[in-house]
């Protein structure tokens, strides 16, 4: 990620403007975390997020010039939300007989661990959660899903929630309400999950 | 433990909540809601709930990505010229779909509404010393009839024919009047015909009567009319195709035809108008309907052009 001494995502973003592909390149590197993994949880597929995010760099490097200023990272991820809306559109027209979870299914979620976990007991069991919760995130509509991911997994406030996906914040603030709520149906519903998540629980104190 | 993952709403508390567990509350929105959830143990599960769902949420790695996603130049080569290509396509088309568009209607509205002023002016002209132009609507109206009203009422047209012959015959205003207020009514004329209906009937009485007068007796009736010479303005906006136009021959045309014996200069009469009811009356309105019928068509195509051209730019 950026250091200190890196310039600004401004400086950057106007030295692209000025047709330097460095600089473009240097805010890619700088933002492609993100960007997959926003991706990876609105489409639940390694490949389509693969897909889905290095178009979503070839469109901001397209509409680089419209870019009116304000956040990068946000404008980018607006982005990146909506290839990946595309591309979820693309791979369900492609699939029309297979139901949205078959799809899910047949992918196998990549769970890097996280750097503070200490034994592979806990480990195990914090992949196992994560993909338990990763795939009732999938069950949620993609607004909701969108909103969710953008809070909880990549931190944003609601403020930026809401520049991300051109909604207002009220719009977020219930899409983020009914979403969480949907979200602790799916897992009532399927008591492995509601097992994982109560381990998980244990994991984190 | 156990977890309540119950979700049952409590009141504004459980709106509260989600924005209460993201730090999104107000310091004060905040302090309410610790205090409510202090005494209330329903809500305490629930927040407990939702942070341990936060947390699972949370609890997800970010994933590296699984390669670079730079951009090579030549990817940027190849979107270069994609900016240009997605420039938005010329406007002229759409412009002189426009304009063609406005030309047409004003030109169907232009000899719409001397078609019409001519055929209300005369009906107004029986009674208002102008019967000169009536004679002409008059004379005109069963050509027109044969042309395109046939659609329209079988029995206007009888009665367009039998007009003529049968108006001098004291009983020219009852069949006028049921002929005027019929087809009027469901006309989509506007304000303009709709408006004249009523008020042609209680002239038509008189007027067969006063020819011998002339213009000293009917100046009375026509005042009421007089209105109906001006609606030649609203007429001319709407744009129902030529169908409407004959009818108002129809009515006009029997009731004003015995009474426009008598020619005497019209005095409120459009100019253009005269020039025609002199040399040829017949001509003058048989002109009109085809101009009237091409220029609806005319308009309607270039409206069509518009739409289309519009819609095609908004995709």
């Amino acid at each position: 990620m950026a250091d200190s001494f890196d310039p600004p995502d401004e400086r950057l973003v106007s030295l692209s403007k000025d047709g330097s592909l460095d600089a473009f390149n240097s805010l890619v590197e700088r933002h492609q975390t993100a960007v997959y993994n926003l991706c990876l949880r609105l489409l639940g597929q390694p490949q389509a997020a693969e897909d889905a995010a290095q178009e979503a760099f070839l469109s901001a490097f397209r509409a680089l010039p419209r870019f009116a200023g304000g956040n990068f990272r946000s404008w980018l991820l607006r982005i990146a939300a909506n290839e990946s809306k595309d591309e979820l559109r693309r791979r369900r027209r492609k699939d029309a007989s297979a139901s949205l979870s078959q799809i899910y299914d047949n992918s196998e979620l990549p769970l890097e661990p996280a750097d503070d976990v200490a034994g592979t007991e806990l480990l195990y069991e914090r992949k196992e959660a994560a993909a338990a919760i990763q795939t009732a995130l999938l069950e949620l509509p993609f607004d909701q899903r969108l909103a969710v991911t953008l809070c909880d997994l990549q931190g944003l406030p609601y403020e930026a929630v809401a520049t991300a996906t051109g909604a207002s914040l009220g719009t977020v603030k219930s899409r983020i309400h009914r979403g969480r709520i949907r979200l602790r149906e799916v897992i009532m519903t399927n008591p492995e999950l509601f097992g994982v998540a109560r381990r998980l629980d244990g994991g984190e104190r | 433990m156990s977890i309540p993952w119950s979700v049952r709403p409590h009141g504004r508390w459980r709106k509260q909540l989600d924005a209460y567990i993201d730090g999104e509350l107000s310091p004060a929105q905040s302090g309410r809601f610790e205090a409510h959830v202090a005494s209330c143990a329903r809500c305490a599960r629930e927040v407990e709930a939702a942070r341990l769902l936060k947390a699972a949420l949370q609890a997800i790695p970010q994933v590296p990505a699984p390669r670079s996603f730079r951009l090579t130049p030549q990817m940027a080569a190849d979107l270069r010229p994609e900016r240009v290509a997605t420039v938005r396509p010329s406007r002229l088309p759409l412009l002189v779909a426009q304009v063609a568009t406005g030309i047409a209607v004003a030109a169907f509205a232009t000899v719409f509404a001397f078609d019409h002023l001519s055929s209300n002016s005369s009906s107004n002209g029986s009674q208002a010393s102008a019967p000169l132009a009536a004679s002409a609507s008059a004379s005109a109206t069963p050509s027109q009839a044969t042309t395109a009203g046939g659609a329209a009422s079988p029995s206007a047209e009888k009665r367009t024919f039998g007009g003529p012959l049968e108006t001098p015959s004291a009983t020219p205003s009852p069949t006028a009047t049921p002929g005027v207020a019929s087809p009027n009514s469901p006309g989509v004329l506007g304000q303009g015909v709709p408006s004249a209906s009523p008020t042609m009937p209680p002239p038509f009485n008189p007027a067969p009567t006063p020819p011998a007068p002339n213009t000293g007796g009917p100046s009375v009736p026509a005042a009421p009319t007089s209105p109906p010479g001006t609606p030649a303005s609203p007429i001319a906006p709407p744009g129902p195709a030529t169908q409407p136009a004959p009818a108002p021959h129809q009515d006009f045309g029997p009731a004003t035809g015995p009474t426009t014996a008598t020619p005497i200069a019209p005095g409120v009469a459009p100019a253009p108008l005269a020039p025609a009811t002199g040399s040829t009356p017949a001509g003058g309105s048989t002109w009109y309907i085809p101009t009237e019928a091409g220029l609806a068509a005319l308009a309607l195509l270039a409206l069509f052009a518009t739409l289309i051209l519009a819609r095609r730019r908004r995709n």
